[in-house]
């Protein structure tokens, strides 16, 4: 079965790693990945590939330790 | 060769940070926080995971880890970014020219002022009462060393960061002679930014620095910090300005991968040895040392009672650079002369023409410190 994931886009490279560490203890199978030109207004940016099914948790996390993230896109949309 | 000038850059390095550039080298080539391809990402991670190694000697997050090349980078980045047009700076009689000299140029390119406090005996509450004197009601800045570069002196840095804080000032803490051997809470010390090298009590390689920036500017998104650099970031590219966040925002260009990566090794070593421990085998080291030169005749020995890392003398009727010379032609390697510090030379009331400064390092030994005594009583007596 092939599990959906999104794209949470970050605001800097160095968020993304920062995210991906903090939730590296919950063990999610979750890479940071860089984003395709029609997804980066701003121009190059990254963001964090997580299952869709731990989205919700993941972002939990990501707002309690106080990470700022820019938003949450399809997969389809920003790869 | 004995290798006595560790307040320079250390030497030599721990076999793990051998082991780490080269492994950057080889297996993480890319360029970090640019591409989407495995060795940029490899190269990232290096990079990040020595953020976090550096945050954690100082209770800081990753993310206040700016790196630079060197420590007079980071200082000229954190003075520049936090001090106010026309604003009026203060710093202590002990500064590095790293210090003195940005601070200067600001004064003329911003139309600003600057002043020194002196440190004594270094005080507390007479330090603050000396720096209370001279505040004025545009003072934006105060920078101080956490560690002299010429002796083994501590000045009183929270306590000057608790006055700065009471009163709204900025204050840069410049760590070059302390990060390895201090230990120290960024928070507690009170400081807008601390800058320190990677290449001397940290044992990472030369080419690699960092400004470690209060967490208050991660809160405040970093906008009010100037970058020294413009240039790319690898994010948000379209834009003229510079992305709003640290540490992007001050790290334009390419970083040296390398020595960052080296730098994680060596801050590795530092927190396993332990840096109460690290300093304690330098007192050990400076007590014979100060002991020995004490016995020869004409050796003044400035601020002999405070032990350390760094022990600073002069010899009457000798040029300093003409016994470092001497000492060289033996194998021991010694810094002579203004170390780049005239100002903390004046405050020390050294010769014209400075002084003798020789430092140890965690692989510096009781053995080589009487090797060294015996040539300087050759050199001397």
């Amino acid at each position: 079965m092939i599990m959906k994931s999104e794209i949470i886009t970050m605001p800097t490279y160095t968020r993304a790693l920062q995210a991906k560490r903090v939730l590296a203890p919950f063990a999610l199978p979750i890479t940071v990945v860089r984003l395709s030109a029609s997804a980066r207004e701003q121009g190059c940016s990254y963001g964090l590939e997580v299952p869709a099914s731990a989205m919700q948790r993941v972002l939990t996390i990501l707002s309690r330790e106080g990470i700022a993230y820019r938003a949450v896109r399809d997969r389809e949309s920003v790869l | 060769v004995i290798y006595l000038d560790n307040a320079a850059t250390t030497y030599p390095k721990p076999a793990s940070v051998v082991a780490a550039v080269t492994r950057a080298m080889t297996e993480a080539g890319g360029n970090p926080g640019r591409s989407g391809h495995t060795l940029s990402m490899r190269a990232g991670e290096e990079v990040y995971a020595c953020r976090e190694a550096v945050a954690s000697l100082y209770g800081a997050r990753a993310e206040q880890v700016v790196f630079t090349q060197n420590a007079t980078q980071a200082l000229n980045l954190s003075i520049r970014a936090l001090a106010r047009e026309g604003g009026h700076i203060l710093i202590s009689d002990l500064e590095h020219n790293a210090v003195r000299r940005p601070v200067a140029a600001l004064g003329r390119e911003r139309g600003g002022s600057w002043g020194i406090f002196p440190t004594g005996q270094g005080d507390p509450e007479q330090v603050r009462r000396e720096i209370v004197r001279r505040l004025r009601r545009n003072t934006c800045l105060v920078v101080c060393t956490q560690a002299s570069n010429l002796t083994s002196h501590r000045p009183p840095v929270a306590a000057i960061g608790a006055l700065c804080r009471e009163r709204g000032i900025p204050f840069v803490v410049d760590a070059s002679q302390s990060a390895g051997s201090c230990s120290a809470d960024l928070d507690a010390l009170g400081a807008d930014a601390l800058c320190a090298p990677g290449h001397k009590g940290l044992y990472g390689p030369m080419g690699c620095g960092f400004a470690l920036f209060s967490r208050r500017y991660l809160e405040e998104g970093g906008e009010r910090l100037r970058p020294l650099l413009y240039g790319g970031s690898g994010v948000d590219s379209r834009p003229e300005r510079m992305p709003s966040l640290l540490p992007e925002r001050l790290e334009a260009g390419t970083l040296p991968v390398c020595a960052i990566a080296g730098l994680r090794a060596g801050v590795e070593m530092v927190r396993t040895l332990g840096q109460d421990q690290i300093h304690a085998h330098a007192c050990g080291l400076f007590h014979r040392m100060r002991q020995g030169l004490e016995e020869i005749g004409g050796v003044t020995v400035y601020r002999p009672d405070e032990a350390g890392g760094v022990l600073l003398f002069s010899v009457r009727d000798r040029e300093s650079e003409q016994i470092a010379a001497e000492l060289d032609a033996r194998g021991i390697c010694v810094r002579a002369g203004l170390h780049c510090a005239p100002l903390a030379h004046r405050t020390l009331g050294t010769p014209p023409d400075g002084a003798v400064r020789i430092s140890f390092s965690v692989y510096s030994t009781e053995e080589e410190v009487e090797e060294a005594l015996a040539a300087l009583r050759d050199v001397i007596g």
